[in-house]
């Protein structure tokens, strides 16, 4: 059973396979010869039927002979065709040789036969509907004139007129050629209209395609646009977005595209660009536009809403430019909806990724500035407690001698000249913790913002004469000499006349301080529209490493002479927090051994003349 | 009052040397940048009749160390070239001043401070301000259990 089935399966498959062949040729074949190939095998069929019909058909043993002499020849020109589909094509590919060859051989058939008036006339029925529906109406008719002449010769040569069968059978072989014709023709329309489906389904694809490239909103815009040219093959388009895209901030607007290869000169390109410029201005509202109106140059344009399915709002409109002289063919309604539900989706999801992308960007700033709060916090922290420390051991030490020095007065009495010392120490470390707590609560002060500057326009000289003729008296009791050298007529000076005059002292008081032999130099002078004022000393001097660091909160360098009370480690810094309050500089310029010179600069009140103006101003 | 005088006038002769053959002398060295605790430690170690040496600076104070190898030595924190902290070091890595006892005295008072000068290798760490009584006693318990631990060495 199994194996009979088999056979019946195999000789199937055999004969679908000889069937495939025939009918759909071999591979490779061009579609344009497909149809001179199916008929190659229609041929053979034909001259396999007609090879015994030819016994049934009365014929007279010449007749006979002839007709078979004639089928010989047919398959003969059937071998020679064959061969020319396969070899030569372009000898076969138009139809009409073998439009030719097939009619002749069949008025050849029909003439040795018995003539038009026998039944062999039938066979040319076969030849006219084969040439209407291969090659249209005109074909048709042509086969069946060339037939209609070859009967009238045939009826001349025996005698008879052409009569009533005559007339019947050609305007038969007429009508038959038409209705093979309409055939042909409703054939013809309908692959038509597939070949065209599958066009536009193709450029649908092509179009959206095109979308998914990027989330980006600006370039799915630009996506869109370019996709809405290519599914209308338009020569370009244009984006008018909508007021729900309008209202995004920063879309794009005049977005467009054109198609270059069919632009070359650019002018549509401009064209595009003005008109698309003015519809971001809001200048074209193209809300409900009709669905076609042309550009200033007159080409046609043709308007698409972007509106997604599930909401009523409109996206963008979309108007697609046709070429310079013509119609756009626009694409079938169910297309155009399906590419529509598309864009309104990637452009969604573009809006999506944008809001996404604003919020998460949002998210990392705050966290940075968070981190940034939190570094600061850390950092004042830490310089809060480096202070306290400080602070707590600064005091510490002359609280020390005070304690150590008043336990050993009351415990051990001692005698009048270690009194007298050790109540000095007592007094002079007591002044020192004074300072100290002084300086302390001015640096806190002036950190933390709580310091009342008064400012108001200042005369440097009278306050540098002034400030000169204390320290000029505490230098000469240390044997140094005071120099003042300030030049004349220095120009006023926004500033605080106490805090300024507590930078001089500092500075003149360390230079008395660490100098044991020399003189101090207070100097005052213009450059530009700044005054500088330095502090010079021939004093211990200070390392270069150290030139900056001594204007740090605690820092003391160097030896302190033991023979005079320690500073607090604060003064230098006190004068840089009030010297940059004053929007100057100071630094130091000095050499260990070969003394130091403290400079700072405070900005100059450019016209004197304007000097009350400006006092009133800083003053108010 | 007569006698503390002589005793303050006795011990005035700081460039005297030590005498380092001595184990049962008490001989202290003070190292602090400050003058006035100096001047405060100098007079009161010396009016109790200890053998007192004074140093400016960490390094000043290490030298003098090396040199004069006293039974205890004082030591501040805070000073310029070499702190306390390496003072103390050092002193633990020199064989010669094995048995040296290192007392902190510094005006640093935080916890942090105090277990990095234990660590370097100090004995005792006390802060400023000081009472001088407190530290006198602390002295003085340290020579005597000192004293106690070598009775032989006391013998001779």
């Amino acid at each position: 059973m199994n194996g009979r089935l088999t056979t019946r399966q195999r000789v199937l498959a055999w004969l679908r396979a000889v069937f495939a062949y025939h009918w759909g040729g071999p591979p490779g074949l061009p579609g344009s010869l497909r149809l001179e190939w199916r008929f190659v095998s229609i041929r053979w069929v034909g001259i396999a039927a007609v090879g015994p019909g030819l016994l049934l058909a009365h014929l007279t043993p010449g007749q006979l002979i002839d007709a078979y002499v004639v089928l010989a020849i047919a398959a003969i020109y059937n071998v020679v065709v064959h061969y020319l589909v396969l070899h030569h094509p372009s000898v076969v590919v138009s139809g009409y040789l073998t439009m030719v060859g097939d009619s002749l051989l069949n008025i050849a058939m029909v003439t040795v036969g018995g003539g038009f008036n026998s039944p062999m006339y039938y066979i040319l029925y076969t030849v006219t509907i084969s040439a209407a529906m291969r090659y249209g109406y005109a074909p048709g008719l042509l086969t069946a004139g060339m037939f209609a002449t070859f009967d009238v010769v045939e009826n001349l040569v025996v005698g008879i007129p052409p009569g009533g069968p005559f007339f019947f059978r050609n305007g038969f072989l007429a009508i038959t050629a038409i209705l093979a014709g309409y055939l042909r023709e409703q054939a013809q329309r309908a692959e038509g209209a597939l070949e065209r489906r599958l066009h536009q389904a193709n450029r649908l694809n092509e179009a959206t395609a095109l979308l998914g490239a990027s989330l980006d909103l600006d370039d799915v815009l630009q996506a869109v646009t370019n996709a809405t040219c290519r599914l209308y093959d338009g020569d370009g388009a244009v984006l008018f977005p909508g007021a729900s895209l309008l209202d995004r901030d920063a879309v794009m607007t005049g977005v467009r595209w054109v198609n270059g290869a069919r632009d070359p000169s650019g002018q549509l390109l401009a064209e595009l660009h003005v008109l698309a410029a003015r519809a971001g201005d809001g200048l074209v509202d193209v809300g409900g536009a009709p669905s076609s109106s042309s550009t200033e140059s007159g080409r046609k344009m043709y308007f698409l809403d972007l509106i997604p399915p599930a909401r009523p709002d409109r996206l963008a409109t979309l108007a697609v430019v046709g070429p310079p002289n013509g119609d756009l063919e626009q694409p079938d309604p169910d297309i155009i909806q399906s590419f529509v539900e598309r864009v309104a989706l990637a452009v969604e999801k573009a809006l999506l990724y944008r809001t996404l992308a604003a919020r998460s960007s949002d998210l990392q700033h705050a966290y940075a500035d968070l981190a940034r709060a939190h570094d600061e916090l850390v950092r004042v922290d830490e310089m809060k407690t480096n202070f306290l420390a400080n602070v707590s051991h600064e005091i510490r030490t002359p609280l020390s001698s005070i304690r150590s020095f008043s336990e050993i007065l009351l415990t051990y009495g001692t005698d009048s000249v270690v009194q007298q010392e050790f109540l000095t120490i007592i007094n002079s470390e007591s002044e020192r913790l004074t300072r100290l707590l002084n300086d302390v609560l001015d640096v806190t002060k002036i950190e933390s913002g709580r310091v009342q500057w008064h400012m108001e326009a200042l005369d440097l000289n009278s306050l540098l004469a002034e400030t000169a003729r204390t320290y000029a008296i505490q230098a000469k009791e240390a044997g140094l000499t005071f120099c003042y050298d300030v030049a004349a007529g220095l120009p006023p000076v926004n500033g605080d006349r106490d805090r300024l005059q507590q930078v001089l002292g500092n500075l003149l008081n360390n230079a008395v301080k660490f100098t044991r032999e020399g003189t101090i130099t207070l100097r005052a002078a213009l450059a530009a529209d700044e005054v500088y004022i330095s502090v010079s000393d021939t004093g211990i001097g200070i390392a270069p490493r150290d030139h900056e660091r001594i204007f740090d909160k605690f820092e003391q360098v160097g030896e302190v002479m033991t023979d005079k009370p320690k500073g607090t480690g604060l003064g230098l810094s006190i004068c840089r927090e009030i010297v940059d309050h004053h929007g100057g500089r100071i630094w130091v310029e000095s050499e260990k051994g070969k003394g130091s010179t403290f400079t700072f600069s405070l900005i100059g009140m450019s016209q004197p003349r304007e000097q009350p103006a400006l006092a009133t101003a800083a003053v108010g | 009052m007569e006698l503390v005088t002589e005793v303050v006038n006795a011990g005035g002769r700081s460039d005297e040397p030590l005498h380092m053959d001595e184990p049962r002398r008490r001989s202290v060295l003070i190292v602090d940048d400050e003058p006035y605790i100096l001047r405060a430690l100098m007079y009161l170690l010396r009016r109790e009749g200890y053998e007192v040496e004074v140093a400016a600076d960490g390094e000043e104070g290490l030298a003098r160390a090396q040199v004069l190898r006293p039974s205890v030595i004082f030591l501040d924190m805070m000073m310029p070239r070499l702190n306390g902290l390496q003072v103390v070091e050092r002193i633990r890595q020199d064989e010669t001043l094995a048995g040296t006892h290192v007392i902190m005295l510094t005006a640093r008072g935080q916890t942090a401070d105090r277990e990095a000068g234990l660590r370097a290798g100090a004995d005792e760490y006390l802060t400023k301000p000081f009472s001088p009584r407190d530290l006198l006693q602390r002295l003085e318990r340290h020579f005597a259990g000192r004293d106690a631990a070598s009775p032989e060495r006391a013998s001779t």
